[in-house]
């Protein structure tokens, strides 16, 4: 057998071999990690979007259901529960206030009075349309450190449908 | 004739051997990591279009939903009967019917009286199965849990849509 050059390499060429090495593993990994995390806030960013969604349709349907048991409580924070084959509103009394769900999330609903301006258009401030209330639902979530939240605000009013 | 090689020599036994061996480690690796990449992306296919077809499926409900009065839930929860206006013809409202039963989701809409069964129509593609289909009648909403799985991978969508109360 034979082999010409048996002098083999140098310990610096080892060196800058496992240097680059360890730069690519170390880029790959940064990159998969990164990936993971977006991934991972994005699924919990829709399910926030879907806890949200359901409040408000929620609200809907006991508004739909009967408008007293949403356009008489007082404003404040509320939570939307089941009773038999109704969703009924709870006050949210908690400190702080807020839903917890699948122990990663805080759902607020809350209930507040509308206004029209002089116009009769949905103001800040104004005089109080009694037939009309504002729903914001907030869902919060810790994503690395971070808290992050999704938002829906909507009006129901007593008239059906709307 | 030009001399393009400097040498003639060839190579060694040992040089092919690790040549060899080299390449076939590194086409084992590159094939193991194919193989797997392309069961991810079946896995991921499969997931997709379970997702798909349960949001398509909902889509479809919110429709239905959208001018509802009543909703009427079999006493299993996995048959609800829609009633909607009919704002052509206010006599004569619409019913709609979502049945989940052997796999699958059914649909079927007519005037009045709900369809019978053997006119309705499957909801999800082929391929995908329903296994869980149930309905519950909460308020004015009717809360749907749907369950389609294809192959290796599941998808669980539960949805809360409200409707117009008569």
């Amino acid at each position: 057998m034979r082999i010409k050059d048996n002098q083999g390499s140098l310990l610096i060429e080892v060196m800058v071999s496992v240097a680059l090495l360890v730069v690519f593993a170390v880029a790959i990994g940064s990159f998969a990690a990164a990936n993971n995390r977006v991934i991972a806030s994005a699924k919990m960013e829709s399910l926030a979007a879907a806890f949200a969604k359901e409040s408000m349709e929620q609200a809907f349907a006991i508004k739909e259901q009967s408008w007293p048991s949403i356009g008489s409580v007082l404003p404040g924070n509320y939570i939307i529960g089941q009773s038999g084959n109704s969703y009924v509103l709870q006050s949210d009394a908690g400190m702080p206030p807020g839903e917890k769900i699948e122990g990663a999330f805080t759902r607020i609903v809350s209930i507040s009075k509308a206004f029209r301006d002089g116009s009769g258009n949905l103001a800040a401030s104004g005089a109080e349309d009694p037939a009309v209330r504002r729903i914001v639902v907030t869902v919060t979530w810790q994503d690395h450190g971070l808290t992050k939240k999704v938002q829906l605000a909507s009006y129901v009013t007593n008239w059906k449908g709307q | 004739m030009f001399k393009i090689f400097k040498s003639q020599s060839g190579v060694t036994l040992m040089e092919l051997l690790v040549y060899l061996g080299i390449s076939s480690m590194v086409m084992l690796g590159s094939t193991l990591f194919l193989v797997q990449t392309t069961k991810i992306r079946l896995s991921s296919d499969n997931q997709k279009l379970t997702q798909h077809s349960s949001r398509l499926a909902l889509e479809k409900m919110t429709l239905s939903l959208r001018n509802a009065y009543d909703v009427v839930v079999s006493a299993d929860g996995t048959r609800a009967t829609i009633y909607s206006y009919n704002f052509n013809d206010p006599g004569r409202p619409i019913v709609s019917v979502y049945c989940g039963r052997d796999g699958q989701l059914w649909y079927g809409q007519s005037f009045v009286i709900p369809p019978d069964d053997g006119a309705l129509s499957p909801v999800i593609e082929a391929g995908v199965k329903v296994s869980t289909v149930q309905f519950n009648k909460v308020s004015a909403s009717l809360h749907v849990r749907l369950n389609t799985v294809k192959n290796d991978r599941e998808s669980s969508i539960e949805s809360t849509i409200a409707f117009r109360q008569k």
